[in-house]
């Protein structure tokens, strides 16, 4: 009888996980939300999504490539990047880059977004524009990475200067809100003063280098440790070899 | 213990019972041996003991076999697990574990034996079996000796009362057969234990058996009685028997010890007889020369520089224990195995291997000689008419895996005879033939000896090599550590003499035929012993 | 005088040399594993690399597996080797601008998205390099585990419900390589017949070697049923049910558990707790209804613990440095000098620990004969 009863509750316990299962499935499901940086290009004044992956498109001499980190609540209407293209054009973002032979330049412009889709709510880095000037095959994310540092998984791009600092394209809870209608600033890279050859790539690189300065030590210890570890290792297996 | 009451067993398909007929009794502490020729039903009669026929192959079983007092109908196999305990041919093909203490658990476990009497169980088992060095060893790395003693022991530690064997030392070479045969004897004389076992290689066994069944095949009833009785009837018999036979000798011997009281009266009467000499009768150019050479593996040669010419005509014995390097030698020789260093020239060479259906392939007899003409680009039919002269009458129609072990072995020589070697090599060809079959085999190796084939055969079989061989390499470590006549170099080795060779001793006669002729020249009478119990197959 | 002093020894008692139980070392390997999982910076991962290669080295035995490591650590590299292969030849993944070599290019139709050949850029590269390295890292780990606690060892412990289950696995461990050298056997004995190269020399040697597997599996089963196997201990058909039944109930809950968790609904947690409750109900009820016992079950003493933990450790550092600096775990850009976590390095060295916590694997007797 004991045995029985058990069953019944066995049973009854597992049809309740099964309801709900059912009943929540579906809401949740349309419900799901990634958090990943959309791809425009801008065709008549527009930013429009592109139908492409960044490593698939080949930007033209000349063209406006946007990107834009959101997780919009309906993937076909994806938050825009908060640029005023009437003022934000490629001439103003490429008038200190000057055309060179067998070389296209490219305007890009980079919306990190807002703090509600930021790791902990922080503030997201300042978008940006920059021009990129690159080879005359260079792909959608070549184009990016001559502005900037990419991280990219199989043709997906994943983070743009290190950010988000994870992960890519990850499920999350709250969609981003829409934008307001306000347009916000864009910083200028390369108009500092200075002249870049290759856009803002160098400023950056040099400013990382600094950074990591103290990161070769570091780098050093580990390398010792792993070399102890291997030199103690060959130790430790001829010594068992003798051994044995 | 065991009761069979008027027993016959048909398999589904077949129009002819396997066995029928069945009528026996063992009392406990037994030791049976069942002989009989392959097909003749031996390991169906062993599977009926423990139930596995017909649970698990199939068939209808009809009469009553009774193990215990538990009816086999009604009993499963492993409802019987704790009173038979069954070992099949392969022992490696029975494991479930990967080393030997667990393996010797594994029955225990599936009992539900507690946990402390499973511990002393085992521990008494490896003593017994002096498997005690080597409790923690993995399965694959024992000698295949001791992997049938560790199968043995499997079935030990359940404590069963009967213990059935199914050709327990047909893999294995003389001494590591010696030592199974050694445990099976200490267990039948200290347990108690009723054990019975299938065997093709009479020579070993008969010595220690109390009682043997004969199956004549064919449905037949078995003949079963004391083994000089049993023997005095049978067309196959070990040498020594034989030997009793031609010597007119009753009872007839079974062991060489038996033999060798009674020898004395045969060997003067042999004095003024010259043995053969057992070399080819004509030896023509070499065939196969191996110099120097170095094969194996990189850190671990199995061939140590080994040195060897074979000619046409001879018949060469490669012996030594397993791991010696003969397997390796043919392989290297035939071109499968890359050597390390040395030279090895070979003229056309074919290889028979240990299992022969690895190079069978077809649905049917007559599709597999086909395909060996295309490969061998050898008229068509030249297959066919090669089985046809070696093993007359098998049917075109059947499937390779349905011969039996001879047809098997004759199919494949013939697969490989097609192409035409010079240089033909056997690994093992005796695994699991019975003596008709083996010797017709003798006949056939000594006609393609006689053709200008040269020939070399790997074997643990030291019957055959007495049989054929004109030249004996023995091989340990992968060295050349004797070689010669086979009169020489096997009458003075204490594990590779044949048994006629132990009981003439210091005489140099290898086998009862040799003796048979001879007693027939000094004596001036035909050997109508012989004649009699062994047919001529040519 | 007095009383004769007694002498009192100290034994240490769970260090001499023993065999440690299979589970310790699987629990060790898969938390360095999932800290693996949890990054591409190649400087924690070559840590984890060189840390399984260690303790593989200062424990492992003198069984047949052990040499499996060094099995694992080829097809490691064999991974890095392909996942670069594919990266370089398929250039639509291209990024980065430091073109190091340009391969003939070979267009194909737009629409597959596609494109053989081309530029082969640096940052590509190094981007295969590193996440061929994740994965590689993952293989040393499972090798580690082979070679120090053997699966099939491992399988002894499956609950009794699951028992058929365990011992499927038992076999088909066993049969893999059994298979693999009759393949070998047959392939050159079919050389031996002058034997045709590709796929209809395969079909034609797969006859026997699928009809000496099958002969072997039945072989095995005759021999298993011979020995007992499956004679439940005075059990009915419907006690049978019953268990069968539970497991199914118990994995059924399982596997519902696992989906939430992985879909990351907010049902998940509840779902895999109430799933893993029923499932070891019905574990423990079927394994109650077995009348199998065990022979010598490992124990499970404070060494096992410590060598589970170290992993557990591992594991532990490597989330906490994800869950608060993930930059220092994913490299912005391929080429970026990787960063050091500091403290998921730690954590890993933290691995080592069982090449000097664990026991060492016991000698065996011939072995030792040979050394004295």
């Amino acid at each position: 009888m004991a045995r029985k009863a058990f069953f019944a509750a066995l049973l009854a316990t597992l049809f309740t996980i099964c309801g709900g299962l059912v009943a929540t499935s579906p809401a949740e499901a349309r419900a799901d939300i990634y958090r990943y940086w959309t791809y425009f290009q801008v065709t008549d004044g527009e930013f429009v999504t592109s139908t492409k992956g960044v490593g698939a498109t080949v930007p033209a001499d000349g063209s406006i490539e946007a990107y834009r980190f959101a997780a919009p609540a309906d993937f076909t209407k994806p938050n825009l990047p908060r640029a005023d293209l009437g003022e934000l054009t490629f001439d103003t973002i490429c008038e200190h880059v000057d055309a060179a032979d067998g070389k296209k330049r490219v305007a890009v412009i980079i919306d990190y977004g807002v703090p509600e889709d930021a790791e902990g709510g922080a503030e997201p880095p300042a978008p940006t524009a920059a021009c990129a000037q690159a080879d005359e095959k260079a792909t959608g994310l070549q184009v990016l990475s001559a502005v900037a540092k990419t991280r990219a998984e199989e043709g997906l791009l994943c983070a743009i200067e290190g950010y988000p600092a994870a992960g890519c394209s990850v499920l999350v809870e709250q969609a981003t809100p829409a934008d307001p209608a306000d347009p916000v600033e864009f910083e200028l890279a390369g108009h500092e003063g200075d002249h870049h050859e290759d856009g803002g790539a160098s400023t950056d690189a040099s400013a990382e280098e600094s950074d990591e300065g103290s990161n070769v030590p570091l780098l050093a210890a580990i390398g010792a440790v792993v070399l102890a570890i291997i030199v103690g290792g060959v130790l430790l297996s001829r010594r068992n070899k003798t051994a044995a | 213990m065991i009761r069979f009451h008027d027993v016959s067993v048909t398999y589904d398909g077949a129009t002819t019972p396997v066995l029928a007929g069945v009528n026996l009794e063992v009392p406990e502490g037994e030791l049976v041996l069942v002989m009989g020729s392959t097909g003749s039903g031996k390991s169906t009669l062993l599977r009926t003991i423990n139930g596995l026929v017909p649970h698990f192959s199939g068939g209808t079983l009809r009469g009553k076999v009774e193990v215990d007092g538990r009816d086999t109908r009604t009993h499963r196999p492993r409802d019987l697990a704790d009173v038979v305990g069954f070992v099949g041919q392969d022992p490696v093909a029975g494991f479930v574990t990967d080393n030997v203490e667990d393996e010797l658990a594994y029955a225990m476990e599936s009992l539900g034996v507690r946990a402390p009497v499973m511990r002393k169980r085992v521990e008494e088992t490896l003593d017994l079996l002096g498997l005690a060095d080597l409790r923690g060893r993995p399965l694959a790395h024992l000698s295949g000796g001791q992997q049938q003693r560790v199968a043995i022991g499997s079935v030990l530690t359940a404590h069963p009362r009967i213990l059935v064997l199914d050709e327990p030392t047909s893999a294995l070479d003389p001494l590591a057969a010696e030592d199974v045969l050694a445990t099976l004897q200490r267990l039948v004389h200290d347990l108690g234990l009723t054990v019975v076992l299938a065997e093709h290689r009479l020579e070993r066994v008969v010595q220690h058996a109390d009682r043997i069944v004969w199956l004549p095949g064919a449905g037949a009833a078995p003949v079963d009685g004391v083994p000089a009785e049993v023997l005095a009837g049978t067309p196959i018999a070990p040498p020594v028997v034989e030997l009793g036979r031609t010597a007119g000798w009753s009872p007839l011997p079974l062991t060489v010890r038996d033999a060798r009281r009674r020898a004395g009266e045969l060997r003067d009467r042999l004095a003024g007889a010259e043995p053969p000499a057992h070399r080819a009768a004509t030896v023509g150019d070499p065939v196969a020369s191996c110099r120097d050479l170095v094969a194996g593996y990189a850190r671990r040669p199995v061939l140590r520089g080994l040195t060897l010419e074979v000619r046409a005509g001879e018949v060469v014995a490669l012996m030594g224990r397993n791991g010696a390097g003969k397997s390796t030698l043919l392989k290297t020789v035939v071109g499968i195995h890359k050597p390390t260093s040395g030279r090895v020239d070979v003229a056309a060479a074919g290889l028979v291997p240990q299992v022969p259906s690895d190079i069978l392939y077809a649905a049917s007899v007559a599709a597999e000689c086909a395909s060996a003409d295309r490969d061998a680009g050898a008229a068509p039919g030249t297959t066919r008419a090669l089985l046809e002269r070696l093993a007359p009458g098998v049917p075109d129609e059947q499937h390779p895996r349905d011969l039996s072990e001879g047809q098997k072995l004759t199919l494949a020589l013939a697969v490989v005879l097609a192409a035409r070697p010079k240089l033909l090599l056997l690994d093992e060809p005796t695994r699991g033939l019975d003596y008709t079959a083996k010797r017709r085999l003798v006949s056939i190796l000594r006609e393609l000896a006689d053709d200008g084939h040269g020939i070399v055969l790997a074997t643990h079989d030291v019957e055959l090599v007495a049989e054929v061989a004109s030249r004996v390499v023995v091989l340990a470590d992968g060295e050349v550590v004797a070689d010669g006549s086979a009169p020489d170099v096997v009458v003075s080795s204490p594990a590779f003499a044949p048994q006629v060779a132990k009981v003439m001793a210091p005489q140099p006669w290898l086998t009862a035929r040799d003796v048979a002729d001879a007693l027939s020249v000094v004596e001036q009478r035909a050997p109508a012993s012989v004649v009699e119990t062994t047919p001529e197959e040519r | 005088m007095g009383a004769p002093r007694v002498k009192r020894l100290r034994i240490r008692g769970t260090y001499y040399p023993r065999v440690l139980h299979p589970g310790a070392w699987w629990l060790w390997a898969l938390g360095l594993a999932a800290a693996a999982t949890r990054t591409t910076n190649p400087v924690p991962l070559v840590l984890i690399i060189a840390v399984t290669w260690f303790v593989v080295t200062a424990r492992r035995g003198d069984t047949p597996w052990a040499s499996s490591y060094g099995l694992f650590f080829r097809l490691a590299l064999i991974v890095i080797a392909i996942h670069v292969f594919f990266q370089a030849l398929l250039s639509s993944q291209a990024q980065g601008l430091a073109v190091l070599f340009t391969l003939p290019e070979i267009p194909l139709p737009d629409s597959t998205g596609i494109k053989l050949g081309g530029a082969v850029t640096l940052e590509a590269v190094l981007t295969a390099v590193y996440y061929g390295l994740q994965l590689a890292t993952i293989f040393c780990c499972i090798g580690a585990a082979n070679a120090l606690g053997s699966a099939r060892r491992l399988l002894r412990y499956v609950p009794g419900a699951l028992y058929e289950i365990g011992i499927a696995c038992v076999i088909a461990l066993t049969f893999a390589p059994q298979l693999a050298a009759d393949a070998a056997r047959v392939r050159s004995a079919g050389r031996l017949r002058g034997s045709r190269r590709g796929l209809r020399a395969f079909g034609r040697l797969a006859m026997p070697i699928l009809e000496g597997s099958l002969e072997r599996s039945v072989d095995l089963a005759a021999a298993m049923d011979s020995r007992g196997y499956g004679r439940t201990t005075g059990e009915s058909a419907a006690a049978r049910r019953t268990t069968a039944a539970l497991v199914l109930i118990g994995a059924f809950g399982l596997m519902v558990g696992v989906y939430g968790l992985l879909t990351a609904h907010s049902f998940g947690t509840p779902l895999l707790l109430a799933g893993a409750a029923l499932g070891v109900a019905g574990l423990w009820l079927g394994g109650r209804r077995t009348g199998r016992t065990r022979y010598r079950p490992d124990p499970w003493a404070l060494p096992e613990v410590l060598v589970a933990g170290s992993g557990v450790l591992v594991a532990a550092a490597m989330f906490w440095t994800a869950d608060h600096s993930p930059a220092l775990l994913t490299l912005a850009s391929p080429t970026d000098v990787p960063p050091v976590p500091v403290l998921a390095c730690v954590g890993i060295l933290a691995g080592l620990l069982p090449a000097v916590l664990a026991p060492p694997y016991p000698v065996s007797s011939a072995a030792f004969e040979v050394a004295a």
